[in-house]
Protein backbone atom coordinates (compact mmCIF):
# COMPACT_ATOMS: atom_id res chain seq x y z
CA UNK A 1 0.00 0.00 0.00
CA UNK A 2 1.85 3.36 -1.06
CA UNK A 3 1.91 6.07 1.07
CA UNK A 4 -0.74 8.41 -0.46
CA UNK A 5 -3.45 5.60 -0.18
CA UNK A 6 -2.69 4.94 3.82
CA UNK A 7 -2.70 8.67 4.34
CA UNK A 8 -5.85 8.85 2.99
CA UNK A 9 -7.38 5.80 4.44
CA UNK A 10 -5.56 6.58 7.73
CA UNK A 11 -9.16 8.87 8.90
CA UNK A 12 -11.15 6.28 8.15
CA UNK A 13 -9.17 3.42 9.54
CA UNK A 14 -8.96 5.96 13.08
CA UNK A 15 -12.90 5.81 13.10
CA UNK A 16 -13.31 2.55 12.71
CA UNK A 17 -10.86 1.59 15.82
CA UNK A 18 -13.01 4.44 17.65
CA UNK A 19 -16.16 2.62 16.65
CA UNK A 20 -14.89 -0.45 17.66
CA UNK A 21 -13.82 0.49 21.14
CA UNK A 22 -17.13 2.34 21.35
CA UNK A 23 -19.13 -1.02 20.91
CA UNK A 24 -16.49 -3.23 23.12
CA UNK A 25 -17.16 -0.53 25.71
CA UNK A 26 -20.57 -1.74 25.70
CA UNK A 27 -20.68 -4.84 25.42
CA UNK A 28 -18.10 -5.32 27.97
CA UNK A 29 -19.09 -2.62 30.11
CA UNK A 30 -15.67 -1.38 32.20
CA UNK A 31 -14.04 -4.60 31.44
CA UNK A 32 -12.01 -3.28 27.91
CA UNK A 33 -9.23 -4.79 26.48
CA UNK A 34 -7.10 -1.34 26.19
CA UNK A 35 -8.39 0.01 29.94
CA UNK A 36 -5.50 -1.41 31.56
CA UNK A 37 -2.87 -0.40 29.66
CA UNK A 38 -4.24 3.33 28.54
CA UNK A 39 -4.86 3.40 32.56
CA UNK A 40 -1.08 2.43 33.35
CA UNK A 41 0.11 5.55 30.30
CA UNK A 42 -2.18 8.30 31.88
CA UNK A 43 -0.95 7.45 36.12
CA UNK A 44 2.31 7.68 34.69
CA UNK A 45 1.91 10.99 32.89
CA UNK A 46 -0.07 12.32 35.99
CA UNK A 47 1.90 11.40 38.27
CA UNK A 48 5.11 13.09 36.94
CA UNK A 49 3.24 16.14 36.12
CA UNK A 50 1.97 16.10 39.76
CA UNK A 51 5.00 15.59 40.92
CA UNK A 52 6.58 19.01 39.24
CA UNK A 53 3.59 20.82 40.20
CA UNK A 54 4.17 20.00 43.95
CA UNK A 55 7.78 21.59 43.36
CA UNK A 56 6.77 24.61 41.66
CA UNK A 57 3.47 25.17 44.23
CA UNK A 58 6.60 24.49 47.41
CA UNK A 59 8.08 27.47 45.79
CA UNK A 60 5.14 29.72 45.51
CA UNK A 61 3.95 28.77 49.00
CA UNK A 62 7.80 29.62 50.55
CA UNK A 63 8.12 32.48 48.88
CA UNK A 64 5.34 34.60 47.85
CA UNK A 65 3.26 33.35 50.03
CA UNK A 66 4.34 34.76 53.65
CA UNK A 67 3.02 38.04 53.21
CA UNK A 68 2.67 39.03 56.64
CA UNK A 69 6.06 37.98 57.40
CA UNK A 70 7.34 40.76 55.18
CA UNK A 71 9.27 43.00 57.83
CA UNK A 72 10.53 40.29 59.42
CA UNK A 73 11.80 38.52 55.99
CA UNK A 74 13.48 42.15 55.25
CA UNK A 75 15.45 41.57 58.93
CA UNK A 76 16.45 38.04 58.23
CA UNK A 77 16.44 37.92 54.36
CA UNK A 78 20.36 37.22 54.68
CA UNK A 79 19.08 34.03 56.52
CA UNK A 80 16.25 33.27 55.03
CA UNK A 81 18.16 33.29 51.25
CA UNK A 82 21.05 30.94 53.42
CA UNK A 83 17.94 28.85 54.76
CA UNK A 84 15.46 28.74 51.76
CA UNK A 85 15.32 25.62 49.62
CA UNK A 86 15.75 23.90 53.63
CA UNK A 87 12.85 26.01 54.48
CA UNK A 88 10.64 24.55 51.40
CA UNK A 89 11.28 21.32 51.83
CA UNK A 90 10.41 21.18 55.50
CA UNK A 91 6.78 23.22 54.82
CA UNK A 92 5.92 20.72 52.20
CA UNK A 93 7.34 17.46 54.28
CA UNK A 94 5.35 18.86 57.67
CA UNK A 95 1.77 19.54 55.15
CA UNK A 96 2.38 15.78 54.05
CA UNK A 97 3.30 14.48 57.67
CA UNK A 98 0.04 15.90 58.88
CA UNK A 99 -2.38 14.60 56.28
CA UNK A 100 -0.32 11.30 56.46
CA UNK A 101 -0.97 11.38 59.94
CA UNK A 102 -4.51 12.02 59.95
CA UNK A 103 -4.94 9.14 57.53
CA UNK A 104 -2.98 6.56 60.29
CA UNK A 105 -4.71 7.81 62.95
CA UNK A 106 -8.12 6.60 60.87
CA UNK A 107 -5.89 3.35 59.73
CA UNK A 108 -4.89 2.19 63.06
CA UNK A 109 -8.82 2.77 64.47
CA UNK A 110 -9.95 0.25 62.08
CA UNK A 111 -8.53 -3.80 61.92
CA UNK A 112 -9.19 -4.06 58.59
CA UNK A 113 -6.30 -4.01 56.02
CA UNK A 114 -5.43 -0.37 54.01
CA UNK A 115 -2.69 0.63 51.64
CA UNK A 116 -2.02 4.44 51.53
CA UNK A 117 -2.48 5.61 47.97
CA UNK A 118 -1.99 9.36 46.20
CA UNK A 119 -4.22 10.73 43.57
CA UNK A 120 -2.03 11.72 40.61
CA UNK A 121 -5.10 12.59 38.18
CA UNK A 122 -8.43 13.63 37.41
CA UNK A 123 -11.31 13.14 34.82
CA UNK A 124 -10.96 16.62 32.77
CA UNK A 125 -14.36 16.05 31.29
CA UNK A 126 -17.61 17.96 33.07
CA UNK A 127 -19.89 14.80 32.77
CA UNK A 128 -17.84 12.11 35.03
CA UNK A 129 -16.17 12.38 38.40
CA UNK A 130 -13.32 9.98 39.10
CA UNK A 131 -9.63 9.77 39.90
CA UNK A 132 -6.72 7.95 39.37
CA UNK A 133 -4.36 6.89 42.09
CA UNK A 134 -0.63 5.41 42.55
CA UNK A 135 -1.90 2.02 43.52
CA UNK A 136 -3.17 -1.26 41.37
CA UNK A 137 -3.18 -4.51 40.96
CA UNK A 138 -0.11 -5.31 41.91
CA UNK A 139 -0.81 -3.80 45.62
CA UNK A 140 -3.47 -5.88 46.21
CA UNK A 141 -6.79 -3.92 45.13
CA UNK A 142 -9.81 -5.53 43.56
CA UNK A 143 -12.39 -3.76 42.22
CA UNK A 144 -15.20 -2.44 43.75
CA UNK A 145 -12.15 -2.03 46.62
CA UNK A 146 -13.65 1.16 48.97
CA UNK A 147 -11.18 4.14 49.12
CA UNK A 148 -11.73 6.55 51.76
CA UNK A 149 -10.07 9.65 53.20
CA UNK A 150 -9.43 10.42 56.99
CA UNK A 151 -12.54 12.58 56.63
CA UNK A 152 -14.89 9.98 55.33
CA UNK A 153 -15.88 7.85 52.10
CA UNK A 154 -14.45 8.81 48.53
CA UNK A 155 -15.87 6.23 46.39
CA UNK A 156 -14.50 2.74 44.98
CA UNK A 157 -12.19 1.12 42.18
CA UNK A 158 -13.56 0.56 38.94
CA UNK A 159 -10.85 -0.17 37.26
CA UNK A 160 -7.29 -1.90 37.88
CA UNK A 161 -4.02 -1.64 35.83
CA UNK A 162 -0.75 -2.84 37.34
CA UNK A 163 0.15 0.27 39.08
CA UNK A 164 -2.38 2.53 39.04
CA UNK A 165 -6.43 2.39 39.63
CA UNK A 166 -9.46 4.48 38.96
CA UNK A 167 -11.98 5.49 41.62
CA UNK A 168 -15.41 6.49 40.69
CA UNK A 169 -16.34 9.21 43.46
CA UNK A 170 -19.28 9.27 45.26
CA UNK A 171 -20.57 12.07 43.68
CA UNK A 172 -20.26 10.61 40.10
CA UNK A 173 -23.82 9.58 38.76
CA UNK A 174 -23.29 6.09 38.41
CA UNK A 175 -22.42 5.70 42.47
CA UNK A 176 -24.59 3.90 44.65
CA UNK A 177 -24.06 3.43 48.29
CA UNK A 178 -26.63 2.17 51.06
CA UNK A 179 -26.38 4.36 53.62
CA UNK A 180 -28.20 5.08 57.00
CA UNK A 181 -29.08 8.25 58.74
CA UNK A 182 -26.97 8.31 61.66
CA UNK A 183 -29.23 9.76 64.31
CA UNK A 184 -32.58 7.89 63.16
CA UNK A 185 -31.04 4.53 61.52
CA UNK A 186 -33.20 5.27 58.40
CA UNK A 187 -32.22 3.33 55.54
CA UNK A 188 -31.36 4.78 52.38
CA UNK A 189 -29.78 4.76 49.14
CA UNK A 190 -26.86 7.51 48.66
CA UNK A 191 -26.81 8.54 44.94
CA UNK A 192 -24.08 10.79 43.20
CA UNK A 193 -25.76 13.99 41.26
CA UNK A 194 -22.32 14.99 39.20
CA UNK A 195 -20.43 18.21 40.15
CA UNK A 196 -20.13 18.29 44.05
CA UNK A 197 -23.70 17.19 44.60
CA UNK A 198 -25.39 13.78 46.35
CA UNK A 199 -29.01 12.89 47.03
CA UNK A 200 -30.71 10.32 49.80
CA UNK A 201 -33.27 8.01 47.49
CA UNK A 202 -36.07 5.74 48.61
CA UNK A 203 -36.54 7.72 52.28
CA UNK A 204 -40.42 7.97 52.95
CA UNK A 205 -42.23 11.29 53.37
CA UNK A 206 -42.71 10.30 57.13
CA UNK A 207 -39.40 9.18 57.57
CA UNK A 208 -37.57 11.67 60.08
CA UNK A 209 -34.90 13.16 57.86
CA UNK A 210 -33.44 17.09 59.07
CA UNK A 211 -30.86 19.41 57.42
CA UNK A 212 -27.48 18.69 59.36
CA UNK A 213 -27.81 15.15 59.88
CA UNK A 214 -24.99 13.08 59.31
CA UNK A 215 -25.34 10.08 56.40
CA UNK A 216 -22.79 7.16 57.10
CA UNK A 217 -22.35 3.64 55.19
CA UNK A 218 -24.14 0.67 56.66
CA UNK A 219 -22.11 -1.79 55.00
CA UNK A 220 -24.98 -3.88 53.86
CA UNK A 221 -23.30 -3.88 50.44
CA UNK A 222 -20.27 -5.76 51.37
CA UNK A 223 -17.75 -2.99 49.60
CA UNK A 224 -18.08 -0.31 52.29
CA UNK A 225 -17.28 -1.08 56.24
CA UNK A 226 -20.21 0.17 57.92
CA UNK A 227 -20.40 3.22 60.12
CA UNK A 228 -18.22 5.37 57.83
CA UNK A 229 -18.87 9.16 56.91
CA UNK A 230 -20.42 9.63 53.88
CA UNK A 231 -22.12 13.25 53.99
CA UNK A 232 -23.98 15.61 55.72
CA UNK A 233 -28.04 16.31 54.85
CA UNK A 234 -27.91 20.02 53.33
CA UNK A 235 -31.65 20.47 51.66
CA UNK A 236 -34.40 18.07 52.72
CA UNK A 237 -37.82 18.72 50.35
CA UNK A 238 -40.97 16.70 51.91
CA UNK A 239 -43.25 18.10 49.04
CA UNK A 240 -41.85 16.49 45.97
CA UNK A 241 -44.05 14.27 44.29
CA UNK A 242 -43.93 10.54 44.68
CA UNK A 243 -43.66 8.64 47.97
CA UNK A 244 -40.40 9.78 48.69
CA UNK A 245 -38.29 13.07 49.72
CA UNK A 246 -35.71 14.93 48.32
CA UNK A 247 -33.09 15.17 50.11
CA UNK A 248 -29.60 16.74 49.09
CA UNK A 249 -26.56 15.46 50.85
CA UNK A 250 -23.48 17.21 51.04
CA UNK A 251 -20.13 14.69 50.84
CA UNK A 252 -17.98 15.04 53.91
CA UNK A 253 -14.70 15.11 52.00
CA UNK A 254 -13.44 18.23 49.52
CA UNK A 255 -13.24 16.34 46.83
CA UNK A 256 -11.57 18.55 44.99
CA UNK A 257 -8.59 18.89 47.41
CA UNK A 258 -7.57 15.18 47.37
CA UNK A 259 -4.04 14.43 47.77
CA UNK A 260 -3.72 10.76 50.13
CA UNK A 261 -6.40 8.20 50.49
CA UNK A 262 -6.65 4.74 51.64
CA UNK A 263 -7.96 1.74 50.08
CA UNK A 264 -9.16 -1.15 51.96
CA UNK A 265 -7.44 -4.03 50.64
CA UNK A 266 -9.91 -6.96 52.48
CA UNK A 267 -13.33 -7.09 51.59
CA UNK A 268 -15.79 -8.54 53.29
CA UNK A 269 -18.39 -11.14 51.43
CA UNK A 270 -22.07 -9.64 50.92
CA UNK A 271 -24.52 -11.01 52.82
CA UNK A 272 -25.97 -14.46 51.36
CA UNK A 273 -29.46 -13.69 51.75
CA UNK A 274 -30.40 -17.11 50.45
CA UNK A 275 -28.60 -18.78 52.74
CA UNK A 276 -29.48 -16.30 55.97
CA UNK A 277 -32.71 -17.30 54.94
CA UNK A 278 -32.60 -20.76 55.09
CA UNK A 279 -30.90 -20.63 58.47
CA UNK A 280 -33.05 -18.46 59.81
CA UNK A 281 -35.78 -21.00 58.81
CA UNK A 282 -33.96 -23.81 60.86
CA UNK A 283 -33.50 -21.94 63.82
CA UNK A 284 -37.10 -21.11 63.57
CA UNK A 285 -38.44 -25.04 63.01
CA UNK A 286 -35.98 -25.96 65.56
CA UNK A 287 -37.36 -23.28 68.21
CA UNK A 288 -40.88 -24.68 67.36
CA UNK A 289 -40.18 -28.53 68.22
CA UNK B 1 19.86 32.96 -6.56
CA UNK B 2 21.63 30.92 -3.99
CA UNK B 3 19.09 29.22 -2.09
CA UNK B 4 19.08 29.04 1.37
CA UNK B 5 20.41 25.72 3.31
CA UNK B 6 16.76 24.13 4.60
CA UNK B 7 16.03 21.17 6.24
CA UNK B 8 14.36 18.85 5.07
CA UNK B 9 10.51 19.43 5.00
CA UNK B 10 9.33 15.71 6.61
CA UNK B 11 11.82 17.00 9.43
CA UNK B 12 10.22 20.12 10.18
CA UNK B 13 6.70 18.98 10.13
CA UNK B 14 7.34 15.89 12.34
CA UNK B 15 9.00 17.97 14.98
CA UNK B 16 5.88 20.59 14.46
CA UNK B 17 3.36 17.87 14.87
CA UNK B 18 5.45 16.05 17.41
CA UNK B 19 5.57 18.98 19.26
CA UNK B 20 1.67 19.85 18.96
CA UNK B 21 0.85 16.31 20.38
CA UNK B 22 3.57 16.45 23.39
CA UNK B 23 1.79 19.77 23.94
CA UNK B 24 -1.66 18.47 23.95
CA UNK B 25 -0.46 15.23 26.15
CA UNK B 26 1.12 18.37 28.63
CA UNK B 27 -2.35 20.17 28.58
CA UNK B 28 -4.59 17.45 28.92
CA UNK B 29 -2.56 15.98 31.91
CA UNK B 30 -2.34 19.21 33.50
CA UNK B 31 -6.04 20.12 33.04
CA UNK B 32 -6.20 17.46 35.75
CA UNK B 33 -4.23 19.04 38.29
CA UNK B 34 -5.54 20.29 41.76
CA UNK B 35 -5.35 24.17 41.11
CA UNK B 36 -6.58 23.93 37.66
CA UNK B 37 -9.57 21.55 38.84
CA UNK B 38 -10.38 24.64 41.40
CA UNK B 39 -11.39 26.73 38.63
CA UNK B 40 -14.88 27.18 37.46
CA UNK B 41 -15.51 25.15 34.31
CA UNK B 42 -15.18 28.80 32.01
CA UNK B 43 -11.64 28.97 33.39
CA UNK B 44 -10.08 25.96 31.57
CA UNK B 45 -9.94 25.70 27.46
CA UNK B 46 -10.47 22.19 25.50
CA UNK B 47 -6.67 22.32 24.38
CA UNK B 48 -7.45 18.61 22.95
CA UNK B 49 -10.43 20.27 20.76
CA UNK B 50 -8.33 23.59 19.94
CA UNK B 51 -5.25 21.32 18.79
CA UNK B 52 -7.39 19.01 16.53
CA UNK B 53 -9.17 21.92 14.64
CA UNK B 54 -5.72 24.12 14.33
CA UNK B 55 -3.91 21.05 13.06
CA UNK B 56 -7.20 20.30 10.77
CA UNK B 57 -7.08 23.87 9.52
CA UNK B 58 -3.82 24.13 8.79
CA UNK B 59 -1.82 20.24 7.98
CA UNK B 60 -3.29 16.98 5.79
CA UNK B 61 -6.15 15.35 7.42
CA UNK B 62 -4.53 12.02 8.60
CA UNK B 63 -2.22 14.69 10.76
CA UNK B 64 -5.09 15.61 12.75
CA UNK B 65 -6.43 12.28 12.37
CA UNK B 66 -3.79 10.88 14.14
CA UNK B 67 -3.35 13.76 16.96
CA UNK B 68 -7.21 13.44 17.56
CA UNK B 69 -6.91 9.86 18.10
CA UNK B 70 -4.22 9.75 20.42
CA UNK B 71 -5.45 12.84 22.72
CA UNK B 72 -8.54 11.71 22.48
CA UNK B 73 -7.35 8.48 23.96
CA UNK B 74 -5.44 10.26 26.79
CA UNK B 75 -8.58 12.26 27.80
CA UNK B 76 -10.26 9.06 27.65
CA UNK B 77 -8.36 6.94 29.83
CA UNK B 78 -8.24 9.79 32.48
CA UNK B 79 -12.15 9.40 32.96
CA UNK B 80 -15.08 7.16 33.12
CA UNK B 81 -16.84 7.47 29.78
CA UNK B 82 -17.08 4.69 27.29
CA UNK B 83 -13.57 3.97 25.59
CA UNK B 84 -13.72 5.54 22.07
CA UNK B 85 -16.28 8.06 22.50
CA UNK B 86 -13.42 11.35 22.99
CA UNK B 87 -11.73 9.64 19.70
CA UNK B 88 -14.76 9.64 17.67
CA UNK B 89 -16.15 13.26 19.05
CA UNK B 90 -12.69 14.71 17.94
CA UNK B 91 -12.23 12.32 14.59
CA UNK B 92 -15.75 14.09 13.49
CA UNK B 93 -14.51 17.16 14.47
CA UNK B 94 -11.53 17.35 12.46
CA UNK B 95 -13.26 15.74 9.59
CA UNK B 96 -15.58 18.56 9.51
CA UNK B 97 -13.19 21.23 10.28
CA UNK B 98 -11.32 19.96 6.78
CA UNK B 99 -14.51 20.67 5.16
CA UNK B 100 -15.31 23.78 5.87
CA UNK B 101 -11.52 24.86 5.62
CA UNK B 102 -12.40 26.08 2.79
CA UNK B 103 -15.21 28.97 3.09
CA UNK B 104 -13.00 29.84 6.49
CA UNK B 105 -9.92 30.70 5.26
CA UNK B 106 -11.28 34.92 4.82
CA UNK B 107 -12.40 35.17 8.13
CA UNK B 108 -9.82 33.52 10.19
CA UNK B 109 -8.94 33.80 13.02
CA UNK B 110 -12.50 35.31 14.76
CA UNK B 111 -14.13 32.08 12.73
CA UNK B 112 -11.79 29.79 13.64
CA UNK B 113 -12.10 30.17 17.31
CA UNK B 114 -16.15 30.49 16.72
CA UNK B 115 -16.00 26.89 15.05
CA UNK B 116 -13.43 25.54 17.78
CA UNK B 117 -16.07 26.72 20.31
CA UNK B 118 -19.09 25.64 19.11
CA UNK B 119 -17.50 22.08 17.90
CA UNK B 120 -16.38 21.94 21.79
CA UNK B 121 -20.26 22.54 22.85
CA UNK B 122 -21.74 20.29 20.03
CA UNK B 123 -19.54 17.86 21.61
CA UNK B 124 -19.77 17.81 25.33
CA UNK B 125 -23.26 18.91 25.31
CA UNK B 126 -24.85 16.96 22.33
CA UNK B 127 -22.98 14.38 20.82
CA UNK B 128 -21.48 13.04 24.17
CA UNK B 129 -24.62 12.67 26.01
CA UNK B 130 -25.98 11.37 22.50
CA UNK B 131 -24.03 8.74 22.49
CA UNK B 132 -24.24 7.61 25.76
CA UNK B 133 -28.09 7.40 25.97
CA UNK B 134 -27.96 5.38 23.14
CA UNK B 135 -25.44 2.75 24.40
CA UNK B 136 -27.50 3.57 28.23
CA UNK B 137 -24.45 4.52 29.73
CA UNK B 138 -25.29 6.24 32.92
CA UNK B 139 -24.60 9.90 33.11
CA UNK B 140 -26.11 12.68 34.93
CA UNK B 141 -28.60 15.07 33.52
CA UNK B 142 -27.78 18.31 35.31
CA UNK B 143 -28.54 22.10 34.38
CA UNK B 144 -25.34 22.83 36.27
CA UNK B 145 -23.31 20.27 33.49
CA UNK B 146 -24.98 21.82 30.91
CA UNK B 147 -23.68 25.06 31.88
CA UNK B 148 -20.35 23.95 32.75
CA UNK B 149 -20.04 22.50 29.00
CA UNK B 150 -21.45 25.75 27.85
CA UNK B 151 -19.02 27.88 29.37
CA UNK B 152 -16.51 25.47 28.62
CA UNK B 153 -16.97 26.17 25.10
CA UNK B 154 -17.19 29.81 24.99
CA UNK B 155 -13.28 29.94 27.20
CA UNK B 156 -12.30 27.19 24.19
CA UNK B 157 -13.65 29.67 21.46
CA UNK B 158 -11.84 32.19 23.01
CA UNK B 159 -8.77 30.96 23.53
CA UNK B 160 -8.95 29.47 20.56
CA UNK B 161 -8.35 32.64 18.63
CA UNK B 162 -5.15 33.70 20.27
CA UNK B 163 -3.68 30.28 20.59
CA UNK B 164 -4.15 29.95 16.91
CA UNK B 165 -2.03 33.16 16.48
CA UNK B 166 1.01 31.80 18.38
CA UNK B 167 0.78 28.75 16.49
CA UNK B 168 1.15 30.29 13.30
CA UNK B 169 3.75 32.39 14.30
CA UNK B 170 5.69 29.36 15.90
CA UNK B 171 5.56 27.20 12.74
CA UNK B 172 4.82 30.13 9.90
CA UNK B 173 7.96 29.05 7.96
CA UNK B 174 6.54 25.53 7.93
CA UNK B 175 3.56 26.59 6.35
CA UNK B 176 5.01 29.18 3.94
CA UNK B 177 7.18 26.26 2.87
CA UNK B 178 4.19 23.95 2.81
CA UNK B 179 1.66 26.55 0.63
CA UNK B 180 4.50 26.93 -1.85
CA UNK B 181 5.45 22.99 -1.96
Amino acid sequence: MNRRRLKTLTPALLLLVSLGLLSASAWSRGESPSGAAALETAGLAGRLINGLASRVEGVWRGYFGLVGLQTENERLRQTLERQSSLIIQLAEERAANERLRRLLEFRKSSPRRWRAAKVVAWDPSPWFRSVIIDVGAADGLLDDSAVVSDRGVVGRVVETAPHFAKVLLLTDASSGIDAFVQRTRLNGLLSGRGRDAMSLDYVRKADDVRPGDLVVTSGLDGVFPPGLALGSVALVDKNSLGLFIEAQVRPMVDLGALEEVLVLLDREPPLDWLALGSDLRRLFEKKQH
Amino acid sequence: MVRARTEPYAVTRLRSVAFLLLLGLLLTVCSSLRPIRRLPPWGWPDWVMMLTVYLALRAELWLASLTAFALGGFKNALGLGPDGIDQLALLLAAGAVKLLSRSLKLLEPTAAGLLTGALDLLKNAIFMPGFMTLMNWPYPVSAVILAACLGQAVMTGVAASFFFGVLDRLFAADYARRSSA
